[in-house]
């Protein structure tokens, strides 16, 4: 540090002094001791207090940060997929589907054709009806509905499943969902049969 | 000089005014009867309080940052008008000292308010800052330069 350097600073430094001095003078009229005593007294008054420590900024958004991750994750844990969800409005409003002849497609598919025939085929139309009236009532993707379509038919297809196994005859293939879902995307006719699916609901 | 008043005149440093130095004190006494128990060794008492006082200290001017920006009268400017003409002019050239040391870069203030302040030997703000003596005296060498040539410069304006 150059001398005029020094000689500065220690011009500051007598002004820092001077501060100092004057603000001893305040420190030493305050009763340090009894004031600290009186604030460590009331601060373990609110340490006890029951609703002291939810009235502490931090723990009190601790505390609410833990309800909505709590509330989040019990939501997540008891909530059903979307694909369940689909199924179970399709459950609900059965009941509630009146006249949808006119949402049926034009096309008859024929992976389902069952050899009980129009027996099966009836069943079908059943179910892409209540397919129908869930999609219009859910908001559903298109890269769900076959999927969804496919679940209410193996849904519906359990009674059936149920019956073949009661006589000791073997699962169908086309109730395999791993199988039959890859068909379903490859599949011409259902293709179609989404396209149309998806027009009726516009125009409904 | 006791250490209250020690830590009393660090606070001063990162305070505008003796007030706010006070209530800083008290914070910083209140917080060591809280943590007593984390006190290990009684010899290092004191560098453990040093330690307390410098976070509550930093934790107030990042407080005061807010003050400012919501533009909230400081008791600092209650003082000015209630005091006599006469002392006022001192009272500006501290003030002009105090802002300069608030614009130095905080490696070189925290070190000079300690030692300046609060008398530290090279050797406590060594320990209460966890840095080398000599890291300290290069600091405290730079801070001085920097300060004189703000204040210098201040008056030139």
């Amino acid at each position: 540090m150059t001398e005029n350097k020094r000689k500065d600073f220690s011009d500051i430094k007598n002004l820092i002094k001077k501060e100092k001095q004057k603000a001893l003078v305040f420190f030493k009229r305050t009763d340090f001791a009894t004031r600290l005593e009186k604030r460590s007294q009331l601060d373990e008054k609110s340490k006890t207090s029951s609703l002291g420590f939810f009235l502490r900024p931090l723990p009190a958004a601790a505390f609410l940060v833990i309800i909505i991750l709590s509330t989040l994750i019990y939501k997540q844990l008891t909530s059903t997929s979307t694909y369940e969800k689909g199924i179970e409005s399709l459950a609900q409003i059965m009941n509630q589907t009146t006249n949808m002849e006119s949402l049926l497609p034009t096309r008859k598919p024929q992976v389902y054709e069952l050899s009980d025939g129009e027996k099966g085929f009836a069943h079908l139309e059943w179910s892409i009806q209540r397919v129908l009236y869930c999609l219009h009532r859910e908001s559903i993707t298109d890269e769900q509905i076959p999927i969804i379509i496919f679940k209410v038919l193996q849904k519906n297809e359990k009674k059936d499943l149920d019956k073949l196994n009661f006589y000791g005859l073997e699962e169908p293939a086309y109730l395999n969902y791993e199988k039959e879902i890859q068909k379903l995307r490859n599949n011409n006719n259902y293709n179609l049969l989404f396209s149309k699916i998806i027009k009726k609901l516009q125009e409904v | 000089m006791t250490y209250k008043e020690k830590v009393f005149f660090i606070c001063l440093g990162y305070t505008k005014n003796p007030c706010d130095a006070d209530d800083l004190t008290q914070d910083i006494y209140l917080k060591a009867l809280k943590k007593l128990g984390s006190l290990k060794d009684v010899n290092l008492a004191k560098v453990w309080i040093l330690r307390i006082c410098r976070n509550t200290c930093l934790d107030h001017l990042k407080k005061l940052r807010l003050r400012r920006l919501f533009s909230l009268k400081t008791k600092e400017d209650i003082i000015i008008e209630q005091t006599p003409e006469s002392q006022i002019i001192t009272h500006q050239q501290i003030q002009k000292v105090k802002a300069s040391i608030q614009q130095l870069p905080k490696k070189l203030k925290e070190t000079l308010i300690l030692r300046e302040y609060g008398d530290l030997s090279y050797q406590e703000i060594s320990q209460t800052l966890g840095i080398k003596t000599g890291t300290v005296m290069s600091r405290l060498n730079r801070a001085r330069q920097a300060l004189s040539d703000m204040v210098k410069g201040n008056h030139h304006d």
